[in-house]
């Protein structure tokens, strides 16, 4: 007769550790990726160095970490108040909304690769930075304000060489082309091929820092390259580089 | 979805099922419960002159209550009731709270003592001379 309550327990305990991890796992797909998996793990390791601190009988450092993880969770909320914000709106956006969120994002794709494919026709240089889920104002130095809709024509013009901001980034964020001219920190790694142009080098350096998407287009070659995470997607052709311009980048980042 | 992303997503559900298993652990290990446990007893500072004519039993069966992270420390590390007999008198020795005699963690606590501690002493029979 005892088994009944027994088993209920564990079904209700099992229940209870499957709808936590729910419940994570969905809050970690609001913030990036790669910073999801860090946080995650991060405090996997605080809660056991907490509990072995607790068995081993060391009392301040158990206290500690115990601080740590409860103030971890409000800290948490704090710093990716945006991203839980965005979240919380686009939810109770209809289906109709994000329909046209998905318009907006292929119709901001078909610019860039338009005005990419354009400059790599008249092999004229191009740095394209998309801003995603990480700020990268720290990282951005000098350039010229302009908050203009992002358009082919605009990013072609912008880069022609006779254009006073031709030299730099242009930097699109949130669905906006909001600075150009801008200089992006160079890579540091000395693995990278020496041969490599400082626009390739610039785009590498930014995006070891952050997660953002940068679009080159080499002025030597006139061939386009995507760079995520400090790695280099080269030669990529018009339909490759509209894919994979849709997996980068997602409606949330642009609006 | 590029393998990368599905390889994030799948490594993101294991490490949401770890971390959710993990305070899962934290909260319990905290909550309080109880534990019937056998103490070895171990005795000394027998009175000289006293012989011990019924010795401590070898195990006392107890019910430790407090956090549960403590018991099973007290599990993996083992305790121990040491009894010092340097009071004992000739006679029946009633030890009314043997766990006294046992170091345990600040938040832990005996709750019911199972088996009695009982000792009986009697005086040595002087050394007759040869």
């Amino acid at each position: 007769m005892t088994e009944f309550p027994q088993n209920l327990s564990l079904i209700l305990q099992t229940l209870d550790i499957a709808l936590a991890a729910f419940v994570i796992y969905r809050l970690s797909l609001l913030i990036n990726g790669a910073l999801a998996v860090r946080i995650l793990a991060s405090l996997s390791l605080l809660l056991i160095f907490s509990m072995a601190a607790r068995l081993a009988g060391l009392h301040t450092v158990h206290l500690l970490l115990k601080a740590v993880i409860a103030s971890s969770f409000v800290a948490l909320v704090v710093i990716f108040q945006t991203d839980i914000r965005l979240a919380f709106a686009t939810m109770n956006r209809g289906r109709q909304g994000k329909e046209r969120e998905v318009e907006e994002v292929d119709s901001i794709i078909e610019e860039l690769a338009t005005a990419a494919e354009s400059l790599a026709g008249r092999q004229i240089g191009a740095l394209i930075v998309i801003e995603r889920s990480m700020s990268i104002d720290n990282f951005i130095a000098v350039g010229t304000d302009i908050d203009a809709k992002v358009t082919s024509e605009l990013i072609s013009s912008i880069f022609l060489p006779y254009s006073p901001i031709h030299d730099g980034a242009v930097i699109i964020q949130k669905g906006k082309l909001t600075r150009a001219g801008c200089f992006l920190p160079l890579t540091q790694n000395p693995d990278i091929s020496k041969n490599l142009g400082t626009r390739h080098r610039a785009a590498i350096g930014l995006t070891e820092l952050v997660d953002a998407v940068v679009l080159v287009v080499s002025e030597e070659t006139g061939s386009i390259s995507l760079v995520v995470g400090g790695h280099k997607s080269d030669d990529l052709d018009s339909i490759t580089l509209r894919k994979v311009l849709r997996k980068l980048i997602e409606p949330r980042w642009l609006s | 979805m590029t393998m990368d992303q599905a390889e994030k997503k799948i490594l993101l559900r294991v490490l949401s099922l770890l971390l959710a298993g993990l305070v899962f652990l934290f909260i319990t290990s905290e909550t309080q419960g109880e534990k019937r446990v056998k103490v070895p007893v171990e005795y000394g500072n027998v009175p000289a002159g006293l012989t011990l004519v019924t010795k401590p039993p070898a195990y006392v069966e107890m019910v430790l209550a407090g956090p549960r992270i403590l018991l099973l420390k007290a599990k993996i590390t083992g305790l121990k009731l040491q009894l010092d007999l340097h009071g004992l008198h000739a006679g029946v020795n009633r030890f009314a709270e043997p766990e006294r005699f046992i170091p345990l963690d600040d938040e832990l606590r005996v709750k019911t003592v199972l088996t009695a501690v009982d000792i009986m002493a009697q005086p040595s029979e002087p050394k007759k001379p040869d």
